[in-house]
């Protein structure tokens, strides 16, 4: 605002050379519209159109150097329920690991909901200023350091005689097994996804007029009331955002299963990686991709189908996405 | 059993901000009492402790004989009218007028009959199933209005709720916000900035500055024998002369520069302290030939100036006199603008002793 009036103000001349030469090329709206586009497209295409179509291209060839043919196979051995992983624990066909693995997908998005909103809520509506951007450091600064290093700080956390263990024989609890175990993936998933719903629902949090929580006490609600009669479906945009943003990533996540899931954490995209890294049969791993992507857009299509209008937070803190 | 609602000595600090400080007063069951100030003296906090969104540091707050000080606002018989009307903006007009009635479990069908009484109250029957952004301020502003009123409170609190409408708009509504509070005999505590709209509304109209009550009384006690200099600066337009205030048993004056003139004694000021006296434009009334045909009597003041600048407004003139240093503005209704006196001609102005309001700090 105050650059633009400040640029009306002082300059009464009109531009010339070549500024001049820039802003009617910029007036013109075809070019404008060609200009800013290209560059997108471009882009877009590179890095995102080829690798994919180069996916689906390798999911329908046969796994064959030599042949060149077309097939379903590939699609036909994850449905078969006979063709298994052999994990410690038993052997799962991989239709069912896919399951258990947006199983835990909605599980950390669900937790991971639970413990960002009574936070944001404190933060957006009642703490002071400075209170609040203490938490938005907190919550920014472990990006700082790598994900990895952050995932393997919980391995000493969560092991057998680590922290929490320690602390609960300390009180003369049992332990209870957590490190390699699907509670493992778990805590490690919504250690890593949380300031992801963080972020976009304390933006809703603060943008969510005070005045409005005071109407609804003023007209008798409780607690549980107001939370959800008002905060709830004022604050969904922000919790949709983070929401669908954790439950794509965590559909697909492999380095925290990896190193705290073991094998009972075990999730769909260390399949992949091994079909693409140990077996080479890239063309069943392309398909398993393709699965995988499809299986989630149609998750988040449904949701949608049942009347969460993920439509509503663009542009709330969708920059996550 | 009378439900006048008692303000009493009531205190709030935030860290050390005193926002209010030791302010009563008492509000009369189905009487319309404005909080009127400027912006940053307190009114909203006082409201806010009515309401319950605040609780006093001192003081209690008494509706009847029950002490409300320390209950929650859904346990008073109050509800709050938000100057930005607070209206969810995800629910229809309906559900958000019958919002109150669904919290405390009334029917639906109980729900919906209320609800579409209160809406035809506020004359916007029919509107049940309206989206909150397809209305106007001016509706928005009465959805507001039948939501806290569906609820019955026996105190409706209202802080600046028409503030947000243009003038033209803000007058109606003035209007017809007093001939509801008439009709439905509900007590209504009002804040507003807006001294004309406190004179267009209230019962009774109290002061605050800084925290404190300056004044109390009904808006023709305030406007024409303000106490304070506060008071006769803030509300409407007034004579300020500057003095030494002589009180004698026979009666108190002002000397003022080379003029002296006889007022009305007030207790609370201190014969020779440096005050002064408000006397309205209106109440200053203009002979223009300076003909010397008596002088002050004891109710009757008149002095001799000089017109120095006659400002034509219309309907009134307001015609500034010099007398001696200082300087007077008597206004007057025009009929014809010939009749005006010209800048530079002598007169004489005059007023009666009661106009005149010595003022204290
Ligand atoms: N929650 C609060 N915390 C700190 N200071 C406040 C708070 N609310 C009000 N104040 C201060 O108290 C004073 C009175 O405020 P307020 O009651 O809102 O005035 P008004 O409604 O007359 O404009 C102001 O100085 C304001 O800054
Ligand atoms: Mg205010």
């Amino acid at each position: 605002m105050s650059s633009s009036s400040e640029l009306s103000g002082g300059e009464t001349t009109a531009p010339s050379g070549f500024r001049a030469r820039v802003l009617t090329m910029a007036d013109n709206s075809r070019l404008k519209g060609l200009t800013s586009l290209g560059p997108i497209v471009t882009l877009l295409t590179v890095f995102y159109a080829i690798p994919v179509a180069l996916l689906i291209v390798y999911s329908v060839f046969v796994d064959d150097p030599f042949v060149t043919a077309i097939t379903f196979e590939h699609f036909a051995r994850f449905l078969d329920l006979s063709a298994v992983i052999s994990l410690q624990i038993g052997d799962l066909p991989y239709v069912r690991l896919l399951a258990r693995s947006l199983g835990i997908a909605v599980v950390v998005t669900v937790l991971s909901l639970i413990i960002a909103y009574p936070i944001t809520y404190y933060l957006g509506q009642h703490a002071p200023e400075r209170w609040q951007m203490l938490l938005v450091l907190l919550v920014i600064i472990p990006f700082w350091t790598s994900y990895l290093i952050r995932t393997y700080a919980w391995i000493p956390i969560l092991s057998r005689n680590g922290f929490i263990n320690g602390a609960l024989g300390a009180l003369g609890l049992p332990t209870v097994p957590l490190l390699n175990t699907y509670w493992g993936s778990i805590i490690g998933l919504v250690y890593v996804f949380v300031p992801f719903v963080i972020l976009p629902l304390y933006a809703s949090m603060r943008s969510l007029d005070a005045s409005l929580i005071e109407a609804a006490r003023d007209l008798g609600a409780s607690r549980s009331a107001v939370f959800r009669e008002v905060v709830f479906p004022l604050t969904l945009p922000g919790a949709l955002a983070g929401a669908v943003f954790v439950f794509i990533k965590c559909a697909a996540a492999y380095v925290t299963p990896a190193l705290l899931g073991g094998t009972s954490g075990r999730m769909f995209a260390q399949v992949i990686e091994t079909q693409f890294g140990t077996a080479f049969n890239w063309n069943f791993g392309a398909a398993l991709s393709v699965i995988l992507v499809a299986v989630v857009l149609g998750s988040l299509w449904i949701a949608m189908r049942l009347g969460i209008d993920v439509g509503k937070s663009r542009g709330l803190g969708g920059g996550g996405l | 059993m009378s439900s006048d609602l008692h303000v009493d000595g009531v205190t709030k600090h935030f860290g050390d901000v005193r926002a209010v400080d030791d302010v009563s007063f008492t509000v009369e069951e189905g009487t319309f009492v404005t909080l009127l100030g400027p912006s940053g003296c307190g009114k909203t906090t006082t409201l806010r402790m009515i309401a319950g969104y605040e609780t006093p540091t001192t003081g209690r707050v008494t509706l009847g004989d029950r002490d409300i000080t320390d209950e929650k606002p859904y346990q008073r018989p109050t509800s709050m009218v938000f100057q930005s009307y607070a209206l969810f903006p995800h629910k229809t007009v309906g559900e958000n007028v019958g919002f109150g009635l669904k919290m405390r479990d009334v029917p639906s069908e109980e729900r919906d009959r209320r609800v579409a009484e209160i809406l035809e109250l506020v004359e916007l029957p029919g509107t049940e199933d309206r989206a909150i952004d397809e209305l106007s301020g001016g509706q928005q502003q009465r959805i507001a209005l039948a939501r806290s009123l569906v609820i019955e409170p026996e105190v409706l609190l209202l802080d600046e709720p028409l503030g947000a409408l243009d003038l033209k708009l803000r007058k109606n509504m003035q209007v017809e916000l007093k001939d509801l509070q008439e009709e439905l005999g509900i007590t209504f505590v009002y804040v507003t900035h807006d001294q004309e709209e406190a004179l267009t509304m209230s019962d009774e109209i109290v002061i605050l500055n800084d925290g404190r009550i300056e004044q109390r009384g009904t808006p023709a006690e305030i406007y024409e024998s303000p106490r304070t200099r506060f008071v006769a600066e803030f509300i409407g337009d007034t004579n300020l002369l500057d003095g030494t205030y002589v009180a004698t048993d026979s009666g108190a004056y002002l000397e003022c520069g080379s003029v002296e003139f006889p007022v009305e004694p007030n207790p609370a000021a201190e014969s020779g302290a440096t005050l002064s006296v408000s006397i309205r434009p209106e109440k200053v009334s203009l002979e223009e030939s300076a003909a010397r045909n008596g002088g002050s009597t004891e109710t009757d003041i008149t002095l001799d100036g000089v017109v120095d600048d006659v400002i034509y407004q219309g309907n009134v003139a307001k015609i500034h006199v010099r007398i001696g240093d200082s300087e007077l503005i008597s206004e007057r209704h025009v009929v014809n603008s010939t009749d005006l006196p010209t800048p530079g001609s002598e007169c004489r102005v005059r007023w009666t002793k009661e106009h005149a309001d010595v003022l204290v700090e």
